[in-house]
C-alpha cells in the first residue's frame, strides 16, 4: 500500500477508536512497531509477491476459513449421504497425514456438497470442499484421493489467500497490528468483522469464479502425486483424475477445473511421476470400497 | 639468608623494572592468554544453551503425543495452543519426541511445533510485549479470532457457523477411525490404536 493511503487508512481508523473511546495504549513501543511498519513476523519467507498474505496467522486463517466455510454453505447444499462424507473425511485424513504439513491449526477438515456440478476446492485453514457431481465422476479411491491431496496443498501453500485484494489485506494488518495495543476493544473486532466480511467474499467469489495460476496448478498435482506415493496410493491415479476431468464440459467455474493452464498441460507436466511402493492388491480392494461408499 | 624481592620469589628474571615490568613480560602473556580461554568457553557455552530446538510452542488449537510415529497412534497427552515441550530426539523425522512441562512423552510431528514462543494477547502482560523480541514471539489472539467470529456471526446471520462447527466434530470424530481405514486399505503405516485427538 502506499504511504498515502496508508496514512489516510490509518487517519480514519484512528478517528473511529477515538470516537469509540477505546483506548490507545502502546505497551511502551513505539508506534511504528505498533502499526507494524517494521513488521517482522513469522512468515518473511520466499515469493514477494505473497508475503501479505503469508502474514496472516495460522489462527487467523483458520477463523478466515470458518468463515467461508459458512459462507460456501450458503451457496450448496449439504450431502444428505452420512456414508459419503464419511468416507471421504477417511480418505482425505489418510493423504493430510502424509501431506507436508499433516497438523494444522483447527485439523483439516473434509465435506460433501450436493451439487451436479463436478467441482472441489479449499479455503485457509484446512477446509476442503467437493461436490456429488465430481464424486460421480471419479472411478477410484485413488483418484479421489488425488483430487484432495491436489486441494491440500493449495492449503499448505495458503493459494487461495491470493483470491483477497491486497488493500483489504493491507487493512486488515493495520488493524491486526492495533490489536497488540488496544487488547480489549470491542470497537476494534467490530472493525475487524467488516473486514473478515470483506475477506470472506472476495475469497469466496474468485475462488469460485476464477482460477489459479499455472504454477500453483503444477504445483499442487505434482505435490498431489507425491503425497498419494507417501500415503500408498498410487501416484499415477493424479494423471487418471485429470483425465477425467478432460471429459467434463468446461465452464470456468473455477476450482478445480479452470481451464487455465489446459489439463493437457497438467498433465504432461506430471510425466516424470515416480511410483515407489503400493501394493496393487490393496488398489482393488480401496476401489472396492470407493464404489460401496459413493455410488 | 638475605630477604628475596618478589620478582626472585616468583622466579623472575631480575630488571631494572621491577615487579610490572616482570609481569608485563611473563606472567601477563599468562594472564591473557588464560583470560581469552575463558571467555571463549563461556561464549560457546551461551551458544550450545541457545540451540532453539530444545524448546518448542505447539502452534495449533490441540495437539496429540502420541505412541508412536503414526497420526492414528494412541495418544499419551493433549496440548492446548502454546504449550511448551523440551525436544527430546529427532530421530523419526518429521516425528519428534518431545516432553510435556507435566512430564508426559510422546512423538508429535514437526508440523505442530514453532520455535517461537506463543504470548496470548488477552492475558498478556505489559512485561510480556516489552521484553519479548517481536521477531521470536507469536501473539494469539491478533487478527481475526473467535470474539471478531462471534461479531461477523451477529452480522451475517445467514452465515451458518454452527454448521461449521457440526462438520469440524465430525472430521474429528470420524479420524478415530484412520487407523483401521488405513489398515483394511493396505496404506502405508502399521499402527493401528485408534486416536483420541485431533489429527
Amino acid at each position: 500500500m502506499r504511504l498515502n493511503q496508508f496514512v489516510l487508512r490509518f487517519s480514519l481508523i484512528l478517528i473511529l477508536f477515538l470516537i469509540s473511546g477505546c483506548s490507545l495504549e502502546t505497551e511502551g513501543r513505539n508506534i511504528a512497531d505498533t502499526l507494524g511498519l517494521r513488521s517482522n513476523e513469522r512468515f518473511e519467507v520466499g515469493e514477494s509477491e505473497k508475503q501479505n498474505s503469508q502474514r496472516l496467522s495460522f489462527e487467523a486463517e483458520y477463523f478466515l476459513g470458518r468463515a467461508a466455510g459458512a459462507n460456501v454453505l450458503q451457496r450448496f447444499k449439504p450431502t444428505s449421504s452420512e456414508k459419503q462424507n464419511r468416507y471421504v473425511q477417511l480418505v482425505g485424513s489418510a493423504v493430510s497425514a502424509n501431506s507436508d504439513q499433516p497438523e494444522i491449526f483447527g485439523g483439516y477438515t473434509f465435506y460433501v456438497l450436493e451439487d451436479p456440478q463436478p467441482n472441489a476446492f479449499s479455503l485457509p485453514g484446512g477446509f476442503v470442499f467437493i461436490t456429488t457431481g465430481l464424486l460421480q465422476k471419479l472411478n477410484s479411491e485413488e483418484e479421489l484421493a488425488g483430487v484432495l491431496a491436489h486441494e491440500i496443498s493449495h492449503i499448505i501453500h495458503r493459494d487461495s489467500l491470493e483470491f483477497i485484494s491486497q488493500d483489504k489485506l493491507g487493512d486488515y494488518h493495520t488493524l491486526g497490528a492495533l490489536a497488540i495495543s488496544a487488547v480489549s476493544c470491542d470497537a476494534l473486532s467490530a472493525l475487524l468483522a467488516d473486514q473478515l466480511a470483506a475477506a470472506v467474499n472476495d475469497l469466496v467469489d474468485n475462488l469460485l469464479n476464477k482460477g489459479y495460476s499455472r504454477e500453483k496448478e503444477f504445483r499442487a498435482d505434482k505435490d498431489a502425486a507425491k503425497f498419494l506415493n507417501t500415503a500408498g496410493y498410487n501416484p499415477q491415479a493424479v494423471k487418471l483424475a485429470l483425465l477425467r476431468l478432460e471429459s467434463i464440459e468446461r465452464n470456468s467455474s473455477g476450482g478445480l477445473f479452470d481451464d487455465h493452464p489446459s489439463v493437457e498441460d497438467r498433465i504432461a507436466a506430471l510425466n516424470e511421476i515416480t511410483t515407489e511402493s503400493f501394493d496393487p492388491n490393496g488398489e482393488k480392494i480401496r476401489t472396492l470400497r470407493f464404489h460401496n461408499n459413493v455410488n | 639468608m638475605a630477604a628475596k624481592s618478589v620478582p626472585e620469589l616468583l622466579g623472575t628474571p631480575t630488571r631494572s623494572g621491577g615487579l610490572l615490568y616482570t609481569l608485563s613480560s611473563r606472567y601477563l602473556f599468562t594472564t591473557i592468554f588464560f583470560t581469552i580461554f575463558f571467555y571463549t568457553m563461556v561464549l560457546v557455552t551461551t551458544e550450545a544453551a541457545a540451540e532453539p530446538t530444545s524448546v518448542a510452542y505447539v502452534q495449533i488449537r490441540t495437539a496429540v503425543l502420541r505412541k508412536g510415529p503414526q497420526q492414528w497412534s494412541s495418544a499419551v497427552a493433549q496440548l492446548g495452543y502454546g504449550s511448551a515441550v523440551s525436544i527430546v530426539n529427532n530421530a523419526a523425522e518429521p516425528w519428534l519426541v518431545a516432553k510435556s512441562e507435566s512430564g508426559e512423552s510422546g512423538y508429535i510431528h514437526r508440523s505442530a511445533l514453532s520455535n517461537q514462543k506463543i504470548i496470548f494477547l488477552k492475558t498478556a502482560t505489559k512485561t510480556d510485549l516489552n521484553d519479548a523480541s517481536m521477531s521470536n514471539v507469536v501473539l494469539a489472539g491478533k487478527g481475526f479470532n473467535e470474539d471478531v467470529e462471534n461479531i461477523y456471526s451477529k452480522n451475517n446471520p445467514a452465515a451458518d457457523l454452527n454448521l461449521i462447527d457440526q462438520i469440524e466434530q465430525q472430521n474429528s470424530k470420524t479420524r478415530t477411525e484412520l487407523g483401521s481405514f488405513v489398515q483394511s486399505g493396505k496404506l502405508h503405516g502399521t499402527i493401528l490404536k485408534s486416536s483420541s485427538g485431533r489429527g
